[in-house]
């Protein structure tokens, strides 16, 4: 599963060649915060996570190039994946610099709490008085405070494990058991390992393609996984790793745009 | 020998079963795909026509007297809302009517939009304001739905069309899908600026 992760993430980074890292929730390539403003955002940022798990990220661009304002915010926030799986809970800001643009993309789940209508208002009253005088920072400010304050009561449920973590656990668990099998008995695990693998590529995929193929990775597995040391296994299943990211979240084009 | 053509026979066969089994349910799940995506097409279709008469209302607060524009958006409107399309055997013609329509009102409430730059007080209305927003709101989220809905389209139709699975579809009666073109005139026009 890492593997196909692994891939998809390479693939998807190649197409969507213009869209900037997601290396923290605020990424200013514009350079319209200091370092310390860019601090002060993140920390409250991160604590807008923490307490509703809401995800918001701010981009900042010296110029659109050769897109669109909108294009290229759904582009980004799709990329970037702002928001937990299944509740579509991030925001978007995006600042484009040159031509006086904002736009601020919803994700699904908020677009109850963040209508259209009432995110245009907050770029027209809380961001573009503040642009205007090139005080960037406290109308971003002024902006996160109020879809806080609007997106407050939707959700404060805890956040749960992801689902397709099951997958990578169920394959550590097959090696494991056949890693044990294998060293005493080879055909019986290579049998297992084909049932096991099998029912993994139809469950999971859906797809009668891939159960001939994981049923027959699983039978080779059998026969191979008694010669890989166990603890080699066991810590093939890693954590999260650190650093700010997208938590698997959809966007459809909700939102508004403003200029200042 | 004889034995052994037996069991290659046997294996082609089965093989061969597994791979049409597994190409009808492909295309199955892919008919379905199209048809949820053409659902989120038909939610922001919809969408759009709740806002209507919202927006007329607040215009007419300012701008009496444009009584065609009135007219001409809630004919729009009407004829946008009788049409009804069965996305799974629509034809390109059906649904190029059907694009059509869409298109004509959204002409029509640009038109209805554009009357704002001759009544500067309607301009400045916070609640026309926001009608506005969500308007280019739902025609953003109805271009993205409709892309979705086209790339859902292309890849059911390549599933048709590029072989070996084409022989499965011709033979299951699956045919092509039908793309939703907006012509760029309608898809220029809803385009709001401050």
């Amino acid at each position: 599963m890492r593997f196909v992760l692994l891939f998809w993430t390479f693939f998807s980074a190649l197409w969507a060649l213009d869209v900037p890292a997601l290396t923290s929730s605020v990424v200013d390539t514009a350079q319209l915060f200091s370092p310390k403003e860019r601090a002060s955002l993140e920390k409250k940022l991160s604590l807008i996570e923490a307490n509703t798990t809401n995800q918001i990220a701010i981009l900042t661009l010296e110029s659109l190039e050769d897109t669109t304002l909108e294009t290229l915010a759904l582009e980004v926030a799709s990329t970037w994946q702002l928001g937990q799986a299944k509740k579509d809970n991030g925001v978007l800001i995006l600042i484009v610099k040159a031509s006086r643009d904002i736009r601020i993309e919803v994700g699904y789940g908020l677009e109850g709490a963040l209508p259209d209508g009432r995110v245009g208002s907050i770029i027209r009253h809380e961001m573009v008085p503040h642009f205007k005088n090139e005080a960037y920072y406290k109308g971003v400010k002024a902006a996160i405070n109020a879809i806080e304050a609007a997106t407050q009561s939707e959700y404060t449920a805890p956040t749960t494990q992801e689902e397709e973590d099951l997958l990578s656990f169920l394959v550590v668990a097959l090696l494991l058991v056949l890693a044990l099998l294998s060293r005493i008995n080879k055909p019986l695990a290579s049998a297992v390992g084909a049932l096991g693998g099998g029912a993994m590529g139809l469950f999971f995929f859906d797809s009668i393609v891939l159960l001939v193929v994981f049923g027959l990775m699983g039978s080779l597995a059998g026969v191979v996984a008694g010669y890989i040391p166990l603890h080699m296994i066991l810590s093939a299943r890693s954590g999260k790793g650190g650093g700010f990211k997208g938590g698997g979240g959809r966007f459809g084009g909700g939102g508004a745009s403003g200029k200042w | 020998m004889k034995k052994l053509t037996l069991y290659g026979f046997i294996a082609v066969v089965v093989l061969g079963l597994f791979y049409g089994i597994s190409a009808m349910r492909g295309m199955q799940a892919q008919v379905n795909t199209v048809e949820a995506a053409w659902a989120q097409v038909e939610n922001q279709l919809q969408r759009r026509s709740d806002l209507i008469p919202n927006l007329v209302e607040t215009v007419k607060g300012y701008a009496a007297h444009e009584k065609e524009l009135f007219t001409g958006v809630a004919q729009a409107r009407a004829a946008a809302g009788q049409m009804r399309l069965d996305v799974a055997n629509a034809t390109p013609e059906q649904m190029a009517g059907f694009a059509k329509m869409q298109g004509q009102l959204s002409s029509a409430l640009a038109r209805l939009l554009a009357v704002r730059e001759s009544y500067p007080q309607l301009k400045a209305n916070e609640n026309f304001l926001k009608l506005q927003d969500e308007l280019a709101g739902t025609e953003n989220r109805l271009s993205v739905e409709r892309k979705r809905y086209n790339d859902e389209v292309r890849l059911m139709n390549n599933k048709v069309t590029i072989f070996p699975s084409s022989m499965v579809a011709s033979l299951l009666g699956y045919s092509k899908m039908s793309y939703f073109e907006v012509e760029e005139t309608a898809k220029a026009l809803p385009k709001v600026s401050f």
